[in-house]
């Protein structure tokens, strides 16, 4: 397994201090550069929960795709289109549900495959409602998409605009995940992209039409390995990018706060920090850096973080609840925690499939539990809902940004932090979410009559709208000191969002994207995807195409562009590979564990939900 | 950086003789993973195509051999630099369609 299990994720590992847990004292693994891998195995030895998969006859298989749906967003089963893991062919698959879940059944040469595909039914019709198809009318290679997924891209079938733009740094990293493939290795190529390629590749996805791209994030490898990261990031903001995003795992931001601050200088918006769990185990990463990333953010005043926990089965799906907890502890500068449910790329047996799948729904069921329901089902809504509001926005205000990936992709809420009555509260406990965009619709459709939408025409509509919200919202269960009726006034009838500092403060963005891999991989969402690489070679990749089939894509394109490291060596005659790792001494996390700013940062925190059952 | 904006690239436009859906998008899968090959697109359906590569990496000869199945016909063939190909591929030189 190990040599195929490639994850896209951080870390993880049971906590001991988490309901759910038990007492079985975990190994810390110190002194070395971090690679997580006996913390895997580790814990990968006792097991809670398996995924039992349906089984299907292939006659059942060819009787139901016969019979299926063919339309995008038709009803269960549906037939689409999938990819073979082993001979890589692009294979008919059914889409169907049994036992309440939603299961992807393929047939490849080498047999039937079943994975699952979402483990709830009914959300997954919940979600499908509020499907949204864009037309992107630019492209970028002449492939028309018959033979998608090999065809990227983007291609003329491609129905998303780029909504966050990738652009990989360097592969060069300063950890050593055991699972990871894609850093380079001592003597191996190294990628990174000069300024000049990454400017093309900003103006490329810019340029898209109708709808440009105007957020990026920068990625790795680690990023802020990059003497020029600085120059890079304010060449963003030179392009025109309002939202600019650094992927990294924290480590240098740990141990030097100059960086953090010239960071958020530059105009840095947001540093996507891998987070994968609550203790040393589970988030092997940076759970002892932590503290000092959040120390020397708070200093530097900002970039706002946002917390991203890869999501395993049997790994850290315990700790979800607490990871939002942690959150909601560090409102200050922490805006929000995305969980990335495993993407388990390339060939992985079914055995390891049923032990670490895990799908929106799933993590979505556990941290019901694990908040005690104070974060339920239903108070989630699919990434889609989003191309509906923008509809509403493009007709009101002419700002364009669609956000419309397939409604399986993604999932989004938001929860405030009532401080006086130590309680949160997630958005549709006070607002009736689904009901009021069904109302933007309705206006939507009503300006779209109207050839123009003057000034006077515009504020009145801006009243109507804010009169007709307060319908949709019920001040009783709001959190109490959020103007969330003055934030929406603002919004509507002056275009002014200054009271979003204030917003932020209390209130907590909890998403969910799921990564396909090629088990569960469907055609008809990568043809939304709306989180695409920029290459090198001037095409822009979905994120489930670059990294699900590399071969063609990433490591394609990186080895093109890379550097032998015989002519990296000659051009940096000062770099020493070891000098870019990390070591986590002993001495380290020693000094660590005693100090005040880690006991701040893990234990004297508040227990919103009621569910940490005993402290370090 | 391991490929130089001048780099010489060749443009094989192609018809195919016996084709469809599922032995084009094979072929190309197959073809896209050459390292020489920086484009490739065999539509089963329209039965035409074309690969862009770097003879210096990839021969003629090889692409031609790995396409012999589907039967090629040679349409024309075009020289290009990377820099060009990468300047044909941006958004702003490949907009479908206004509104």
């Amino acid at each position: 397994m190990k040599e195929n299990l490639h994850i896209y994720a951080k870390a993880f590992i049971p906590s001991r201090w988490i309901k759910g847990s038990g007492d079985e004292k975990m190994a810390e693994h110190v002194g070395e550069i971090p690679s997580g891998e006996k913390e895997f195995e580790q814990l990968t030895r006792r097991l809670r929960d398996i995924v039992e998969f349906p089984e299907i006859s292939e006659e059942e298989f060819e009787n139901m795709l016969k019979n299926a749906s063919r339309v995008y967003g038709g009803p269960l089963p549906h037939r689409t289109y999938s990819l073979c893991p082993e001979t890589r062919r692009v294979v008919p698959a059914l889409v169907w549900e049994s036992d309440g879940k939603v299961w992807i059944t393929k047939r490849c040469p080498e047999g039937m495959i079943t994975d699952l595909y979402y483990e709830s039914v009914e959300q997954y019709y919940r979600f499908q409602r509020w499907k949204y198809d864009f037309k992107l009318k630019s492209v970028n290679v002449e492939n028309t998409g018959v033979n998608c997924p090999f065809d990227c891209g983007l291609c003329a079938r491609h129905r998303s605009h780029t909504n966050l733009l990738n652009i990989v740094l360097t592969n060069r990293c300063n950890l050593s995940c055991w699972y990871c493939f894609f850093y380079a290795k001592e003597g191996q190529p190294i990628y990174e992209p000069t300024l000049e390629q990454i400017r093309m590749m900003l103006r490329n996805a810019k340029k898209q039409y109708p709808i440009g791209a105007n957020a990026v994030q920068f990625t790795g490898g680690e990023p802020t390995l990059r003497d020029d990261l600085i120059e890079i990031l304010k060449m963003a903001k030179e392009e025109g990018y309002d939202h600019v995003q650094l992927n990294t795992d924290g480590i240098k931001l740990a141990f030097e706060p100059e960086l953090v601050k010239k960071i958020r200088e530059a105009g840095t918006n947001t540093l996507y920090l891998s987070y994968d769990g609550m203790t040393p185990q589970t988030n092997w990463k940076n759970h002892w850096e932590i503290p000092l990333i959040f120390e020397n953010v708070r200093k530097a005043g900002g970039p706002g973080i946002v917390l991203v926990p890869t999501t395993i089965r049997n790994i850290n799906d315990h700790e979800l609840g607490a990871i939002i907890n942690f959150g909601l502890n560090h409102l200050d500068i922490v805006r929000g925690v995305n969980f990335q449910p495993i993407s388990l790329v390339g060939r992985v047996p079914k055995k390891e499939r049923q032990r670490f799948r895990i799908t929106i729904p799933g993590a979505i069921k556990r941290i019901e539990e694990q908040t005690n329901g104070v974060i339920e089902m239903n108070d989630w809504y699919p990434i889609p809902i989003a191309g509906h509001i923008a509809r509403f926005f493009e007709a009101f205000t002419g700002s364009r940004y669609y956000m419309t990936s397939h409604y399986c992709c993604g999932a989004a809420t938001y929860i405030f932090l009532d401080r006086e009555h130590k309680r949160v509260i997630p958005i549709s406990r006070f607002l009736d979410v689904e009901g009021f965009v069904e109302y933007l619709e309705e206006k939507a459709e009503e300006i779209e009559q109207w050839k123009k939408l003057g000034k006077l025409q515009k504020l009145k509509l801006g009243a109507e709208i804010f009169l007709k919200f307060r319908s949709f919202y019920d001040d009783r269960y709001a959190p109490k000191g959020l103007k969330v009726l003055d934030l929406i006034k603002n919004a509507f009838m002056h275009g002014n969002y200054d009271a979003l500092g204030k917003f932020h403060e209390n209130a907590l963005f909890i998403g969910m994207m799921h990564f396909m891999d090629e088990y569960n991989y469907d055609v008809e969402r990568v043809e939304r995807c709306v989180i695409h690489y920029a290459m090198p070679d001037g095409r822009v990749v979905p994120f489930c195409t670059f990294n699900v089939i590399p071969e063609l894509y990433r490591d394609k394109v990186q080895a093109q562009f890379s550097y032998s490291w015989e002519e990296w060596k000659k051009l940096h005659p000062d770099w020493d590979y070891w000098s870019d790792k990390y070591f986590r001494s002993k001495e380290f996390v020693e000094k660590m564990k005693k100090s005040e700013l880690y006991r701040k940062t893990y234990i004297d925190i508040e227990d919103y939900f009621g569910t940490i059952k005993t402290k370090v | 950086m391991a490929v130089k904006p001048e780099k010489e690239l060749v443009r094989l436009n192609l018809k195919f003789g016996n084709i469809n859906w599922e032995k084009g998008t094979i072929k190309q899968y197959e073809l896209s993973k050459e390292l020489g090959v920086w484009r490739v697109f065999i539509n089963g359906y329209a039965k035409n195509g074309f690969v862009i590569f770097d003879e210096e990496t990839m021969p003629r000869e090889k692409v031609l051999e790995m396409l012999k199945d589907l039967e090629p016909e040679v349409l024309g063939i075009e020289n290009l630099t990377v820099e060009e190909l990468i300047e044909k591929s941006m958004s702003w030189n490949n907009i479908i369609g206004k509104q």
